[in-house]
């Protein structure tokens, strides 16, 4: 089994303006989601990310606010999941809850070069 | 974690979304009214975050609540640096109010005059029953564009004629006139909630606000025990016992045309016990007595629409709406009282357009004067304004029958 990162990317706008209903509906997605993951044995780890974040840059780590502040679009949350290929981690991460509301998920394999 | 688990105790949103706000209106103050609502959305979206992880809270609700007082602080301390100083209250530890607060809002929210009862219902429908400005356009026929602005009205009329110390005051005893006023609130949120019109919704009702309605009328009989509010309470019952037969296969089934055994008859048995006669008549009292009639009687014989008939003028001399006159007029067409009919559907001919759904509905079946083919373009005209598909469907098959 391979790792792999889900980053999920989130329309910051149309999230927090969702009505209670529609969230209320979206986190039990998650829920269901990661619930399922978990008892098929996929989910190694998953959390939800805070807006605020700094991002250090240049050899005098120079401390900015992230750039995400400025615009509509952040990694609102990850999922770490294993799988047997990069296929079947796509295949699962299409059912993923944020694309109901326009969000996207990245799916990035773990570097694991020791197997090969 | 699911919503059905211990941690959310089966509670939703929309429903917390009301609690939250008068608890937090109630510790703050309704001057930072906007600032709460923020905060609640805020704690929503924290709750989002948290539901991607392994480690939820044990106290959903609590954490929703400290996690919202949180972050008004945090606004109000944006706004107003010193604030905090001068409000230590402000500061302190506390948790969700044990007892519902929205009773208590819903309480001091009628004591402020100039808010019509169409304004309260609809800032009831949004901060209490937690429903957004689409929804609510979607489910009362206005624009979101009408919605958002009498919304924005109704907050500073709120804020204006809020009188927090008496909102804080449990203990001050609410005169009768006010009860009925919750009263009335809450029927009109669950006549809404019961023949919804939301495009989004693919069923007549809006369950939830039907559910949250009857919630709030057990505890406001729980709490003062009122006859008006028991049969208000009995009414909801009979109704509510019909929901599972009122659409099938998404196609809107007639009160008339519906299989009763499809209906909960343990709700049927809990409005029977709630109903109680009034030592003024009432219009829930004869609603909840019509309704039973209907759903209890053997024979739709002449004698059965004739009584109907009598409870519907009684009503009608209590409360003068043209919806009784709409039911008045079927009982005339089923009784064979066809003077009384005519006349009828002449005086509601000014008060409804030929767009409405109920109307036209009625009038195609018992006005005789009308021909096929006016039938058939009334028809398709009220077509042209449905929106829910199984609407749409039921039109359609009526407009089948004129061809």
């Amino acid at each position: 089994m391979n790792k792999y990162l889900l980053l999920l990317h989130e329309q910051i706008d149309v999230i927090q303006n969702l009505s209670p209903k529609e969230m209320e509906e979206l986190v039990s997605s998650h829920m269901a989601w990661a619930n399922k993951l978990e008892s098929d044995g996929l989910l190694l780890a998953g959390d939800g990310l805070e807006d605020k974040g700094v991002q250090i840059s240049g050899k005098e780590s120079i401390v900015k606010d992230s750039m995400f502040l400025e615009t509509k679009e952040m990694i609102g949350g990850f999922y770490l999941i294993q799988a047997g290929s990069f296929e079947e981690a796509v295949e699962i991460s299409k059912s993923c809850p944020c694309h109901q509301w326009g969000g996207v998920t990245e799916v990035r394999p773990i570097a694991n070069y020791a197997s090969e | 974690m699911h919503p059905s688990d211990p941690h959310f105790s089966g509670e939703h949103f929309r429903v917390l979304y009301g609690q939250l706000f008068a608890g937090l209106l109630q510790y703050f103050g309704v001057i930072w009214l906007n600032e709460i609502e923020d905060a609640i959305q805020n704690s929503f979206y924290k709750a989002l975050k948290i539901s991607q992880s392994n480690n939820p809270p044990a106290n959903f609700r609590n954490w929703l609540f400290i996690v919202a007082k949180n972050d008004v602080i945090n606004q109000i301390n944006k706004q107003k640096k010193s604030l905090l100083s001068e409000n230590s209250q402000f500061t302190n530890e506390i948790s969700f109010p044990e007892e519902d607060p929205r009773l208590t809002l819903l309480l001091y929210l009628t004591t402020i005059k100039s808010l019509s009862s169409d304004q309260l219902v609809l800032f009831l429908l949004k901060n209490i029953f937690g429903l957004s400005v689409k929804e609510i356009a979607g489910t009362t026929l206005l624009s979101e564009d009408n919605v958002y602005k009498n919304i924005q009205r109704i907050k500073q009329k709120i804020k204006t004629g809020f009188d927090y110390e008496s909102f804080c005051n449990n203990d001050v005893q609410p005169s009768q006139n006010r009860i009925q006023d919750i009263e009335e609130v809450l029927y009109a949120v669950f006549n809404i909630g019961f023949d919804t019109h939301n495009p989004r919704i693919e069923s007549i009702v809006n369950d939830d606000l039907c559910i949250d309605a009857i919630a709030l009328t057990r505890l406001l009989f729980a709490k003062y025990k009122r006859i008006e509010t028991r049969n208000l309470l009995a009414l909801f019952c009979f109704h509510s016992a019909r929901l599972p037969s009122k659409t099938i296969n998404g196609h809107l089934v007639p009160f008339f045309e519906q299989d009763k055994t499809l209906w909960d008859h343990s709700l049927i048995q809990s409005g029977i016990k709630y109903l109680e006669k009034p030592h003024v008549l009432h219009k829930f009292y004869i609603e909840a007595i019509i309704v039973s009639k209907h759903m209890l009687t053997e024979d739709y014989d002449k004698k059965h629409w004739n009584e109907v008939i009598s409870l519907y003028e009684m009503w009608y001399r209590i409360e003068g709406s043209p919806f009784i006159l709409l039911n008045l007029t079927y009982c005339y067409y089923k009784a064979e009282k066809y003077a009384a009919l005519k006349n009828t559907l002449q005086n509601l001919e000014s008060v409804f357009s030929n767009d409405n759904f109920y109307y036209t509905l009625l009038k195609t079946e018992v006005f005789d004067e009308w021909s096929r083919e006016q039938k058939n373009e009334k028809l398709k005209e009220v077509l042209r304004h449905a929106e829910q598909e199984f609407r749409k469907k039921f039109i359609s098959d009526k407009i089948k029958e004129t061809e």
